[in-house]
């Protein structure tokens, strides 16, 4: 099961990408959770499709373009790690900043029921307790 | 007098930029609406002095850094749109984030008592009747 959720987020993840973050419908939870940082714009945790959509759409309406780059996916056990350098261009100036980031996915039957995102790979690699 | 209000705006955000939140309160009355529904992070809606120091209180804790910095002024009778270029630092290294957005300014007796953001400018200058 690990390994198929590993491909099912890395399927997920090619996805993604351009000026609108959108995951695909079929691959979310009714209840899945969205975990900003305690340093997010908005931190702390959306319940449930929509506020998981609304999330995605407050960091589409932040930047004007953005792409995922590097991607390794980690099998973490019951978890799977994404590390990943975000590729963001600015709106107002188009200037790309380069944000290494890393997003944990929990998933449940096929569906992600959480996702969780840190703004460095060592964060996230703690979170699942491993080490750069 | 809507050259004291163009005036008063562009002060205001010196002000902000320096770290300065007290002249904007001083400027309102406690009536004083600021619309920041249509804002990409916490979007709200903030009233009365307590909330213009709620609304710049929200932004230091967001952001490490934060500018507004005027590149336009248009007026129509008692109301101003400030066209701003805003950039701010995200906390913990995250990414910058920058838009180009518009502050509709209603003055009453060369006093603030109604403001809104807009993420799209040609709608603020539409609002009054201007063209971009």
């Amino acid at each position: 099961m690990s390994q198929e959720n590993v491909e099912i987020v890395r399927r997920m993840h090619e996805s993604l990408g351009g000026g609108e973050l959108r995951f695909p419908d079929e691959f979310l939870d009714p209840d899945v959770e969205w975990v900003n940082p305690p340093y997010a714009a908005e931190p702390g945790t959306r319940r449930g499709r929509a506020a998981f959509e609304q999330a995605a759409a407050s960091v589409s309406g932040a930047f004007d373009e953005f792409s995922f780059e590097d991607d390794e996916v980690i099998d973490a056990g019951e978890s799977v790690l994404v590390l990943t350098t975000f590729v963001v261009h600015g709106r107002g100036s188009g200037v790309e900043h380069r944000q290494p980031q890393g997003y944990l996915w929990k998933l449940r039957d096929g569906r992600a029921v959480r996702f969780e995102w840190f703004n460095s790979h060592a964060e996230a690699l703690e979170a699942v307790g491993l080490r750069e | 007098m809507s050259r004291d209000n163009v005036k008063v705006a562009r002060r205001i955000y010196e002000r902000l930029n320096r770290g300065d939140v007290q002249p904007l309160v001083e400027l309102c009355d406690d009536d004083f609406v600021m619309d920041f529904s249509e804002r990409v992070f916490n979007p709200d809606t903030y009233r009365g002095h307590d909330g213009i120091r709620r609304f710049y209180a929200g932004v230091k804790d967001v952001w490490e850094s934060y500018r507004w910095d005027v590149e336009e002024t248009r007026v129509a009778g008692d109301s101003v749109v400030a066209l701003l270029y805003c950039r701010g630092q995200g906390r913990q290294g995250g990414p910058p984030a920058d838009w180009r957005v518009a502050w509709l300014w209603k003055f009453r007796e060369g006093r603030p008592v109604y403001l809104r953001f807009y993420r799209d400018r040609a709608q603020a200058l539409e609002t009054l009747g201007l063209q971009k």
